[in-house]
């Protein structure tokens, strides 16, 4: 049989392939391009910019839980000038799409970022509603639909690149967050960022991480991830890039049956930092040896109990 | 092209908590410097999924050696392993001590399982004139004091509870003859390294430190291993972990 099609569009940008780097655990993709051939990625979403460079929270800023981890980096990240002018020459080497994720304290921060970075090479915006390390703004705007719905469609009516809206899973109802990034017209959603958790040093009493509250990444997220795909998947008619917790092969085939078009892995390059280009390679093989000639015969294919 | 694994060669109990494995691996044998790391994964399953990060000891022809505390989860699981079996290590891993061709009488500070790097130094660091101060807690966590006298240096000994050598802090006894020192490196607990770099910074004598910090990815990716220095935010796991005293520690 030919190669199966592995390659998924969001907006009018085409991906080669679903697989995608998760914002903030990639750097700006150097430090990985030692161990893997970045060619072979989908997209690499940056650390998250600021307009301002942030030297982010203080240490620790990591904390290890069963399957997962901790963190509050708190958008540590050089400012979104110096990404133009120091990363973007190095990512614009490879095959794989940029996809710059941004992160503002006020509507306005995002509309500067976004105008700034309309004319770079930069392919997609990634729009951060939902770090949860900082104190303003951010997952504020995305813990509401209107929030979402108001930043979403400011952002588009200005957007020279296909955006994709990052939520939060620290929400009542995920499928009305959606529904505000879709309506605000949203070419794509991405979720879930972290979850908001804690962990304590019973020795001393005080929480391990310095800013107290971190977000819970890793597999231990993995299967509230996969519902929410699934739920999002249901709700919104755009495509969703899923992510929590991927692993291996197997774990990015139950997001594609759960209704995302593409997935990022994040947290397990800590662990792996081969893995993003394993399932790259695994999911090509897997199509291949399982008779599926496009990658978009498998999005969605959930049968659900009666 | 993925890493190659490193093969236990050996396994040495050195005390209670600390244990020493031989390693096979020709590539970080090849490639490793003092004062880097590396950085193991500790068991199997993904229900520990950071890597710890452990100091490099030494490096014998393929192989290269690391000695681990068994203090969590982590480091109990790898306590597990036997000679024979491989473990997944990535490394050698971030920036290790350096020395000028003028830095010739030199001083070592180690502060308990900090010391290892640095017999690693003291080894390598040829044509010195070598004094190796090294504190322990007390009798029972003293290791490896042989292996440091065999790089030939002068070895300086300090307990807190005064069981061996010197009663006391070894900031006291490598503060006596200070001035001959061109060069100091320090690798211990945040509190002793701190105290050295302030009395180092009183004389004007140069030096390097060897940092600690809860480590992500190890690679310089993930940022959780911040450290401000005098050239803006840094990180310990690939900026690190030996910085020079003049570029940290800011606020003392």
């Amino acid at each position: 049989m030919l190669k199966p099609n592995l390659s998924i569009t969001i907006g009018d940008v085409t991906l080669n392939n679903p697989i995608i780097t998760a914002s903030g655990t990639f750097g700006f993709g150097r430090e990985y391009g030692e161990y893997i051939d970045l060619n072979q990625l989908g997209g690499i979403a940056v650390k998250g910019l600021t307009l301002e460079p942030r030297l982010g929270n203080k240490t620790p800023r990591i904390a290890e839980t069963p399957s997962g981890i901790l963190n509050s980096v708190g958008l540590e990240n050089p400012g979104v000038k110096a990404f133009i002018k120091n990363e973007i020459p190095f990512l614009t080497q490879y095959d794989s799409k940029i996809i710059a994720n941004i992160a503002g304290s006020t509507v306005d921060d995002y509309l500067k970022m976004v105008e700034i970075l309309n004319d770079t090479l930069v392919d997609l915006f990634e729009i951060n509603l939902s770090c949860p390390n900082v104190r303003e703004g951010c997952l504020a705007f995305g813990s509401s639909k209107d929030g979402v719905y108001r930043v979403t469609k400011a952002i588009k009516e200005i957007a020279k690149k296909p955006i994709i809206i990052k939520l939060t899973p620290n929400v009542t109802d995920i499928t009305s967050i959606a529904l505000g990034a879709q309506e605000g017209g949203a070419d794509a959603i991405s979720l879930i960022n972290t979850i908001t958790g804690m962990k304590i040093d019973i020795k001393t009493k005080k929480p391990v991480l310095h800013n107290n509250t971190g977000g819970l990444s890793g597999p231990c997220i993995r299967p509230i991830a996969v519902r929410m795909v699934h739920q999002v998947y249901q709700t919104v008619d755009i495509p969703i890039i899923g992510m929590g917790g991927i692993t291996n092969l197997e774990d990015a085939l139950e997001f594609f049956i759960a209704g995302a078009s593409a997935v990022m892995i994040g947290t397990y390059h800590f662990m792996d930092p081969y893995v993003s280009e394993k399932v790259t390679i695994d999911l090509l093989k897997y199509l291949v040896d399982n008779n599926i000639s496009d990658i978009k015969q498998l999005i969605g294919s959930l049968i659900l109990h009666e | 092209m993925r890493h190659k694994l490193s093969i236990i060669v050996d396994i040495v109990k050195l005390n209670d908590q600390n244990i020493r494995l031989i390693l096979q691996n020709s590539d970080i044998a090849s490639k490793a410097t003092p004062g880097q790391f590396v950085n193991v994964r500790c068991c199997n399953s993904n229900e520990l999924i950071l890597r710890r990060p452990i100091s490099i000891l030494n490096t014998h022809e393929d192989c290269y050696d690391i000695i681990y505390k068994i203090v969590g989860e982590g480091t109990k699981r790898l306590s597990n392993f036997k000679i024979g079996e491989s473990l997944d290590v990535l490394g050698p891993l971030g920036k290790g001590f350096t020395k000028e061709p003028l830095d010739k009488t030199i001083a070592f500070i180690g502060g308990g399982i900090g010391l290892f790097p640095l017999v690693y130094a003291a080894s390598k660091f040829k044509d010195c004139d070598i004094d190796f101060f090294v504190g322990f807690r007390n009798n029972d966590e003293i290791m490896i004091i042989d292996e440091i006298k065999k790089t030939g240096a002068n070895v300086y000994i300090s307990t807190d509870d005064g069981s061996f050598g010197y009663h006391g802090f070894i900031t006291d006894l490598f503060s006596e003859n200070i001035k001959k020192y061109d060069k100091v490196y320090i690798c211990g607990p945040l509190p002793m390294e701190k105290a050295c770099v302030k009395i180092l910074r009183k004389h004007g004598i140069k030096g390097q430190v060897s940092l600690e910090e809860r480590m992500g990815c190890g690679i310089g990716a993930c940022l959780v291993c911040a450290c401000e220095t005098i050239h803006g935010m840094k990180h310990v796991c690939k900026d690190g972990p030996v910085f020079n005293i003049s570029d940290v520690f800011l606020k003392e």
